[in-house]
C-alpha cells in the first residue's frame, strides 16, 4: 500500500479575530490531515475550537486529552471533555499563544481524521505544541509551554465536507491552515 | 510530499546528518528517522539544530511516558544549542532496536514566524522504552536553510530522511 498527501487548499489569516473554514472538502480522499500554525489574537487563555459541517450540537463532540507543559508548571495530566460539554470539539488543549505570549511565536499542530466520508462516527488525533522561552501552565493564565495529545470523537455519521477552525478570541494574523487529502492506493 | 534527500550511517557511525541547501519552495517539512546510538552510560535524545545556530536561541520542552508514568520536562535559556526530539536507544538496549520518530517544521519560510518543531517519537525494547512527545522553538524568524539532526554517536543503519510538503489550491475547497 502506498499513501499519498494531496494538498487540498491552505488558508493565512491576513486580519487578526478571524477563523477558517474549509468548505467544499472533496470525497475522494480516504483520510484528511490538517497541520496548522496558530496564535491567539486575544490576551486571555485561549485555545484551538474545531466544528464540522457547522454542527453546533454539544451533545455532537467528546474528547480525551493527554497534556504536559514542561518544568515548573503543571504536571502532566489526562483529561476527558463529555459530549454535551461544549457545541464545538474544544479539548481546551491545544492551547494558542496570545498577544502577550512570546512574540512572533506560533503553536504547531495536526489533526488527523481517518475515514472522514464513512459512515462511522468521526475520529480525530490531534497532536500540539507551544513552546516558548518562559514558564509553562500553572493552572491559570495564557499558556507558555504545551505538549498535548488528543483523541476526539464527533457523534455523527454524516461525511464531514466543512471544517471550521478558530479559537474564542479569534486567529491571529499570520496564523495559517493546511488541509491536505489522504489517498490509500493499492500497489 | 517530496522526498528531498536521506541519509544512512554507515559502519563507523556518526555524530549527526546534516540537510544543507534546503530548498525554499515547499511550505512545511518533516524529518522521519530510524535511529540507534552507540554510547554507553544514559539514553539521550535525538537533537535539532536549525541553520547552523548553536547559540542560546533555543527552548525544548518534552512530554514522555516510559511504560509506568508520564512526566513532562524542558529547558530554556543557555547552553542547549538544540531542540530535543525522542529519546535515542543506545548500547545497552536490545540489540537491533532503532527508535523512530517524525518532526514536523511547519512554515519554515515564513519570516514573520520563530520556527516551533513539533515530534513524536520513541522505541520499545519489550522492557523498557519510551513515547514521546517533544516540542521547541528557534527564536528567530529566519528561513531554514540547513538542519542537522545529531546524537552522541549513531549506529550504523541509522537513517534520516528530510520530506517537503507543498500546498496549492487543487480542488477550490
Amino acid at each position: 500500500m502506498s499513501v499519498f498527501l494531496q494538498p487540498i487548499y491552505t488558508q493565512t489569516v491576513t486580519t487578526g479575530g478571524s477563523s477558517i473554514t474549509f468548505n467544499n472538502i472533496p470525497q475522494t480522499f480516504t483520510d484528511l490531515k490538517v497541520e496548522i500554525t496558530g496564535r491567539s489574537f486575544g490576551s486571555s487563555n485561549d485555545n484551538i475550537i474545531i466544528r464540522f459541517n457547522s454542527d453546533s450540537t454539544a451533545s455532537h463532540y467528546s474528547n480525551t486529552v493527554l497534556a504536559g507543559y514542561g518544568t515548573g508548571g503543571a504536571s502532566p495530566s489526562s483529561s476527558r471533555g463529555a459530549a454535551g460539554t461544549d457545541n464545538y470539539l474544544n479539548p481546551y488543549s491545544p492551547h494558542l499563544l496570545v498577544s502577550t505570549s512570546t512574540a512572533n511565536t506560533f503553536s504547531s499542530c495536526e489533526l488527523y481524521i481517518p475515514n472522514y466520508a464513512g459512515a462511522n462516527y468521526k475520529q480525530v488525533m490531534i497532536d500540539s505544541v507551544i513552546d516558548t522561552n518562559v514558564a509553562g501552565f500553572s493552572g491559570s493564565g495564557p499558556v507558555g509551554v504545551e505538549n498535548a495529545f488528543v483523541a476526539a470523537n464527533w457523534l455523527q455519521t454524516s461525511a464531514i465536507t466543512s471544517i471550521f477552525i478558530g479559537s474564542y478570541a479569534g486567529l491571529a494574523q499570520y496564523s495559517t491552515v493546511s488541509l491536505y487529502g489522504v489517498l490509500r492506493q493499492g500497489v | 510530499m517530496y522526498p528531498i534527500a536521506t541519509a544512512t550511517v554507515g559502519s563507523g557511525g556518526s555524530t549527526g546528518v546534516t540537510f544543507s541547501s534546503i530548498p525554499q519552495n515547499f511550505t512545511h517539512l518533516q524529518i522521519r528517522y530510524f535511529v540507534r546510538g552507540t554510547n554507553s552510560g544514559t539514553n539521550d535524545f535525538t537533537y535539532v539544530q536549525l541553520n547552523g545556530d548553536g547559540g542560546n536561541n533555543y527552548a525544548r520542552h518534552h512530554m514522555q511516558g516510559d511504560g509506568s508514568s508520564v512526566s513532562s520536562f524542558g529547558q530554556t535559556g543557555s547552553g542547549i544549542g538544540a531542540i530535543w526530539a525522542a529519546q535515542v536507544p543506545f548500547a545497552s538496549t536490545t540489540s537491533n532496536v532503532f527508535g523512530s520518530g517524525i518532526i514536523d517544521i511547519l512554515d519554515y519560510t515564513n519570516t514573520n514566524k520563530n520556527k516551533t518543531v513539533r515530534s513524536i517519537g520513541g522505541f520499545d525494547a519489550n522492557g523498557s522504552g519510551y513515547a514521546n512527545l517533544s516540542s521547541g522553538v528557534w527564536m528567530n524568524t529566519s528561513a531554514i536553510t540547513s538542519i542537522l539532526v545529531s546524537y552522541p554517536n549513531y549506529a550504523q543503519y541509522t537513517t534520516v530522511s528530510l520530506y517537503g510538503i507543498t500546498t496549492s489550491s487543487v480542488t477550490g475547497a
